[in-house]
């Protein structure tokens, strides 16, 4: 006769073999190995062991296995512990990268599951908001022949129940699929989702399943991944991207409309001139560089950027949140033979640059005026002849809108834009007294509005 | 108005402040604006080796104040490549003066396009990499990498550069044109503020 230590032992190991024998199910015996010990041998061993310790038993279970029944304490050994022991997000875009030392699109994707006791790793995930996050829970019960229970796994975080599950386990490992209780609302966040697992079992019995973590990326779509240097997400992206959409300014229920509403009035003006306090190989203003392209903006806006830079820059943090919205740079403008009709083209591809006239011998220039203006006179100091507004042209969901550089107001249409002017003028090059060619006023097509 | 009058009425502006005198000045002592125009510049047209905007060239910046006649100006000068640079800023363009060590050759477009390929970025020698003959003045012959553009209307610095030999004198020539004006601006005579100005002038009567 085995020590009872010996047959528990026995017994345990052929019970880890045969999961199914654990739940009470059917197993197929093989007697075609007769050096192997009989199963109900086992069995009636491990019987013997657990009377032996009677805090293990609870109740007796009659077990069937095939034609055979076998009374036994399966099902009555109960849980000493349940631990956590991996997270996976199953509503994780699973593109995001772990690039932080640089603007770049590079890094590695973070692997599954994004949380794991085993592995000690508490990756960040980015999740589209608006809808439950789920979870596929891993979860160990000790001990490992712990029979099934019923049991309530409850996931509180920030003092609340954000993730609840009703089912039963067993002992060793398993994994359980786990939803929120209430929908994320549509945001665009990060949160720190620290979660104590907390187990009820139906005898009354509590865990503390342990404390799991996770930084969440909430963003209103899948990251947009495309040619643009500016596309792809990663860690150090989408944390810029977080902290520009923190700035959001409250004007709409549109996200990625009141995000660029937060973010303009840091542009007041295009740069052309290069700030030397802005690392070289970011290529200020342009940010034409393979350092990350516009993302380096965020870091240096103080410093002003060229205006397709900073739609560039937008763009890139609207597709980093997965935003719906397109967002393009335009340039509009009118031209003098039809100066009430506002044109539009994509920058670098529009305007009244070359707009030319001879009269009598003399070239005139066609201008928009930005300030004051009259026929006949100089253009005054403080007015800018301009070859046309360059804008940021939004639109989404049936809403369109126009964002000037430099002008802290937003223009339902190009006509809107065209319209911030004063006049379309003609005008002649002479030179002052210091040698510089300076504008003269022929004529004035058209006031606006 | 031809395409080159204004080059020639910049280059004449830039030889009345040159009569009028200049006043040595440190680097660090100009308005930002100005240090990062000129830095800016400075990286687009030059290579490094002639840029002399950068610590290593041990250039000697010197400034004019405008005048009823003249701009602000910033030059600077130093010795790079085997040759003497004399580098001006306005505003509005850029002049970079070349004396070779050698007299000049009778061949002005072969020393423009050798000192071309010598000092300057390929950005800041034309989209053909080329000058072609634009005017020939009595002081010396013209040369521009587009002698059609008016340099009021270009939708880019790189559109039009000029070059020529002026009294014997090689020089190429750069407009600061922004693409989103008509010209150029207004009140161009004044790129320092006032308190640079009096400090300036302050030192100069010191």
């Amino acid at each position: 006769m085995p020590s009872p230590a010996a047959a528990l032992a026995a017994a345990q190991g052929f019970i880890a073999a045969n999961p199914g024998l654990a739940h009470g199910g059917d197993i197929d015996l093989d007697f075609s190995n007769p050096a192997s010990p009989h199963p109900i041998q086992l069995l009636t061993r491990y019987t013997q062991a657990v009377q032996a310790n009677p805090p293990l038993l609870t109740s007796l279970t009659s077990v069937r296995f095939g034609d055979t029944v076998v009374t036994c304490p399966m099902n009555a050994i109960r849980w000493t512990g349940v631990t956590v022991v991996s997270i996976d997000w199953l509503n994780s875009h699973g593109t995001l990268t772990n690039q932080q030392a640089d603007w770049t699109f590079a890094g590695a994707t973070y692997p599954k599951p994004e949380w794991s006791l085993l592995a000690g790793r508490a990756d960040p995930v980015s999740a589209t908001s608006g809808g439950q996050l789920t979870l596929d829970v891993g979860l160990t019960v000790a001990p490992a022949f712990a029979s099934a229970e019923n049991c309530h796994i409850v996931g509180i975080y920030a003092g609340v129940v954000l993730f609840e599950w009703i089912g039963q386990l067993h002992g060793g490992h398993q994994v359980v699929r786990i939803n929120e209780v209430v929908p994320e609302p549509i945001v665009v966040r990060e949160q720190n989702v620290q979660v104590q697992w907390l187990v009820r079992c139906a005898d009354s019995q509590n865990f503390d399943a342990g404390m799991t973590a996770n930084r969440v990326f909430l963003t209103l779509g899948a990251p947009i991944v495309g040619a643009a240097p500016e596309q792809g997400p990663t860690l150090r992206r989408m944390e810029a991207a977080m902290v520009a959409s923190a700035q959001a300014a409250a004007v709409s229920n549109d996200i990625s409309f009141n995000i660029i509403m937060g973010l303009w009035p840091h542009f007041p003006d295009y740069v052309l001139v290069a700030d030397p306090g802005v690392p070289a190989n970011f290529n200020h203003p342009t940010y034409f560089n393979a350092a990350g392209g516009a993302w380096p903006i965020g870091a240096h806006v103080g410093s002003g950027a060229e205006c397709q830079a900073i739609v560039r820059f937008v763009k890139g943090i609207l597709d980093q949140i997965g935003s719906p919205a397109q967002t393009t740079g335009v340039v509009v403008w009118a031209d003098p033979n039809n100066p009430n009709v506002a044109l539009e083209a994509p920058l670098a591809a529009g305007g009244l640059g070359g707009r030319t006239m001879m009269v009598l011998g003399v070239t005139w220039y066609a201008g928009l005026a930005d300030g004051p203006i009259v026929a006949g006179q100089p253009v005054p100091q403080g007015t800018r002849l301009n070859n046309f507004e360059a804008c940021l042209r939004y639109a989404n969901a049936g809403v369109v809108a126009y964002f000037p550089g430099g002008v802290q107001a937003i223009r339902n249409s190009a006509d809107e834009v065209l319209r911030g002017f004063t006049a379309l003028v003609w005008t002649a090059t002479r030179f002052d007294q210091w040698g510089n060619p300076v504008l003269f006023c022929e004529h004035v097509i058209r006031y606006y509005p | 108005m031809t395409p080159n009058s204004i080059l020639l009425s910049w280059l004449a502006s830039v030889e009345r402040s040159d009569a009028a005198g200049y006043l040595p000045t440190d680097l660090a002592l100009l308005p930002a604006d100005v240090q990062a125009a000129l830095t800016h510049w400075g990286r687009q047209i030059l290579v490094p080796a002639a840029n002399p905007y950068l610590l290593a060239a041990g250039a000697q910046h010197a400034v004019h104040l405008s005048t009823k006649t003249t701009n602000d100006l910033v030059r600077s000068v130093h010795e790079a490549l085997g040759v003497s640079l004399t580098v001006i800023q306005s505003l509005t363009f850029v002049l970079v003066r070349v004396t070779p060590a050698t007299p000049a050759p009778d061949d002005a477009a072969a020393l423009v396009h050798t000192l071309a390929a010598l000092l300057l970025v390929p950005e800041s020698r034309g989209p053909q990499g080329s000058f072609e003959p634009a005017e020939t003045t009595d002081r010396g012959p013209i040369f521009s990498s587009c002698p059609g553009a008016d340099p009021m209307i270009l939708d880019d610095w790189r559109a039009r550069i000029d070059a020529g030999v002026r009294d014997g004198e090689p020089f190429f020539f750069f407009y600061k044109k922004d693409p989103r004006f008509l010209g150029y601006a207004s009140g161009a005579e004044h790129w320092f503020d006032e308190h640079f100005r009096e400090s300036v002038a302050t030192a100069g009567r010191s």
